[in-house]
């Protein structure tokens, strides 16, 4: 008998576990209150109770530190909605929140990875209407799949040449308008024993992010250019038949050692430090490393140009939307969210947004937001729109691709690989890539 | 209660035991490895996540035909073969060393231990500061101190792999001594003693006593080290990244950039099959090789 009772207790106790963890799910849980679902608690809430707040999450690879102006916004304007942050690291961002949208789970906000395989698999929600008409083209471009729209673009990010101003004034060296002039100043650092330019190439995408600069102001910026980035993803069009003329261009920089195989060996944080304590003058990065800069030599004057065309006139930089608001089509609080992609949508919202990347540019219509004079050299590529970023248009091939194109040109500056398969080989793994 | 009874009872307290570890191990060990198996001869990509097709060997054939792939295996290989032959050939006679009467004993044994008890990504981002070109590399600075060219140990692909196999062997040379030392202190001293009183040198002494004495350290250390070798990820994470240019890409550094990043879930999954079996194969012969020494 006493068994018996013990068996029927050890039942009840595992029936009341069992159901006790089948009550919550990431999304449906509002909070600890206890609330469901947004319609559940407007047909459940009593007049005297007080307000319930709906949780939805949202996953970025920027610390929270970057987008506190905007939680804190949000909590101000949207006191019924409590958005829960979480940061994932920048390289393992795509594979978690992938594997996450795989098994119908995720995010309700989701940063980025939007693409063609992601659209088809019906991952994100179709924003066109509600805020097609809201944003700037350029930075709808790598959000607009099909002609529908699936994530909203978000403060620019910008990359070119930070350059220390007060080595620049000891050896008279004004900024390059031409890349003979940058030659030219690299000679004349170099003579002087200055190391003209640092950066860590040791990761592949920092390299290729210096041919892309190269390869915007030689061809993306010439009426032929303007298409390929579309024809490339569709596979109608080739790197090697595109882009060699820049490529031979950008060789320019190995044979003349201003980019040189020591790189290879250097971590982006060495050569902040190269640059950072003058022992380098230019660095070639963007804004989201100017305090870090800052921060190791709170004296330093420095200031940034754009990549300088071979013909002269006004340069580029490289750039794009820094990341994109999109709402998960499985979210099951999607009129909370879309309440916050309205907040997204004001110039309150963008400054907010802004305000942890200082210089970024907004894409939301009529939105101008200021520049600091870090980037004084750089007013003229942002007043003439020369910020572009061609990845962006690559789909599913972005980041593979990018990665490929820098580690090819790894081979290209240790001479283990020829200029000329360079881009055949990035062409190669495209077409892999294309053909799952 | 019959005979049966009591024996099924005693199983079944038996099973009951053993259940959560054979549950656990079939969970995440034998159920995932089928599932490997059976991935690899289909199409599964990120692409296309649910209607996965059979494409027989198709997998299996990209393998060998794609030079990075093959970059990486013979990496491995390279890896594997460096780091066990120069983690064991410097352990046994540090062991050795350290197994003498010295006053200083126990503090070296720590210093050279001490190293493996860091996190291998912790040793990756340190040895990364240390090997670095720029001007604040402790090793390039010495190196240049003493009026040599810079060394771009993790820049050039020519050497940049056996940079790589220097940090870990630097610091798990340690770790396989103490397995040496826990093996020399069962040899009985009389050995030693009836050999001195023979007259035997020293490296007659190690060659005839110690080395042999040693063998079941040895087949330990040495199949434990390619095994570990052949895994190898995290440090080429930490230090290289698998580059520069492919040239430190390893078959897990590639497993994961092809199979999981790049989305070719089959392609990774018939890689990983192809490393089981090249794991299998080497450890037998490693082990058969072993064995014959031991009958010697």
């Amino acid at each position: 008998m006493r068994k018996k009772l013990a068996l029927f207790c050890s039942i009840m106790a595992l029936l009341l576990v069992v159901t006790a963890c089948g009550s919550g799910g990431a999304n449906s849980s509002a909070n600890s209150t206890g609330s469901t679902s947004p319609t559940q608690a407007a047909e459940t809430e009593q007049p005297s109770t007080p307000a319930k707040k709906t949780k939805l999450t949202w996953i970025y690879w920027n610390n929270e530190d970057t987008v506190k102006a905007f939680l804190d916004l949000a909590k101000e304007k949207l006191p019924d909605i409590e958005i829960e942050f979480q940061y994932v690291e920048n390289k393992n961002y795509d594979q978690v929140v992938r594997t996450k949208l795989l098994a119908g789970e995720g995010p309700d906000l989701i940063s980025s990875l939007i693409n063609d395989n992601t659209v088809k698999l019906g991952y994100f929600e179709d924003l066109t209407e509600k805020y097609g008409n809201l944003y700037q083209d350029a930075g709808k471009k790598q959000y607009t799949i099909n002609g529908k729209l699936y994530g909203l673009p978000q403060v620019s990010f910008f990359n070119g040449y930070f350059y220390n101003v007060e080595i620049f004034e000891k050896y008279n060296l004004k900024v390059p308008t031409t890349m003979n002039e940058f030659y030219e100043i690299a000679e004349t650092l170099k003579k002087n024993g200055v190391k003209p330019l640092t950066n860590g190439y040791k990761n592949p995408s920092q390299l290729a992010q210096s041919f892309i600069s190269m390869a915007i102001t030689e061809y993306y910026s010439t009426p032929e250019g303007k298409s390929f980035d579309d024809n490339f993803r569709l596979g109608t069009a080739k790197m090697a038949d595109a882009l060699s003329p820049s490529l031979t261009q950008w060789t320019e920089m190995v044979k003349r050692g201003i980019v040189t195989m020591d790189m290879l060996g250097l971590e982006d944080p060495q050569a902040l430090d190269e640059f950072a304590s003058g022992k380098a003058a230019m660095y070639k990065n963007g804004p989201w490393n100017l305090e870090a800069i800052k921060k190791k030599n709170p004296n330093i004057k420095l200031d940034m140009f754009p990549q300088p065309n071979s013909a002269g006139g006004v340069g580029w930089l490289t750039g794009g939307a820094g990341f994109s608001f999109g709402i998960n089509a499985n979210s099951k609080v999607k009129d909370e969210a879309y309440r916050v992609l309205d907040l997204v949508s004001t110039p309150e919202g963008q400054e907010a947004l802004a305000a942890g990347n200082l210089g970024g540019q907004s894409y939301l219509n009529g939105v101008v937001l200021p520049v600091p004079d870090d980037y004084k050299s750089s007013f003229e590529a942002f007043k003439a729109g020369h910020v572009y970023f061609p990845p962006a248009s690559w789909g599913s091939l972005k980041d593979p691709i990018f990665k490929e194109l820098g580690i090819q040109l790894q081979g290209l500056v240790a001479g283990a690989t020829k200029p000329e398969d360079v881009l055949k080989n990035v062409d190669n793994k495209a077409d892999e890539l294309r053909s799952k | 209660m019959n005979r049966l009874a009591v024996s099924f009872r005693k199983e079944a307290i038996y099973i009951f035991f053993l259940a959560p570890a054979i549950l656990l191990y079939f969970t995440f060990f034998i159920l995932p490895s089928l599932q490997t198996f059976y991935y690899s001869f289909t199409n599964w990509s990120d692409v296309n996540p649910v209607d996965v097709t059979f494409v027989g060997f198709k997998n299996f054939a990209v393998l060998l035909r794609d030079e990075v792939y093959l970059k990486g295996i013979t990496n491995t290989f390279t890896y594997a073969i460096l780091y066990m032959v120069f983690v064991n050939v410097c352990a046994i006679p540090l062991a050795v060393a350290l197994n003498q009467k010295l006053v200083t004993r126990s503090l070296l044994r720590s210093i050279f231990f001490l190293p493996a008890v860091f996190s291998v990504l912790v040793i990756g981002f340190l040895w990364s500061f240390l090997y670095s070109t720029s001007d604040f590399g402790l090793i390039n600075q010495i190196v240049t101190g003493l009026g040599f060219e810079k060394i771009n140990f993790l820049g050039n692909p020519k050497i940049a792999l056996y940079a790589v196999v220097f940090t870990q062997v630097w610091q798990f040379v340690g770790y396989n001594m103490v397995i040496y030392l826990a093996n020399l202190q069962t040899i009985p001293s009389d050995y030693y003693e009836a050999a001195k009183m023979d007259g035997a040198t020293g490296l007659q002494t190690f060659r005839s006593i110690t080395l042999p004495l040693l063998l079941p350290a040895i087949s330990f250390c040495t199949v434990m080290t390619m095994i570990n070798g052949l895994k190898v990820f995290d440090i080429v994470f930490a230090l290289t990244g698998g580059g520069p240019a492919h040239a430190t890409e390893t078959i897990i550094s590639l497993m994961i950039t092809k199979g999981i990043n790049e989305g070719f879930y089959g392609q990774g999954s018939a890689f990983g099959i192809v490393f089981m079996l090249l794991v299998l194969l080497l450890t037998t012969v490693h082990l058969r090789v072993i064995k014959y020494l031991e009958n010697r």
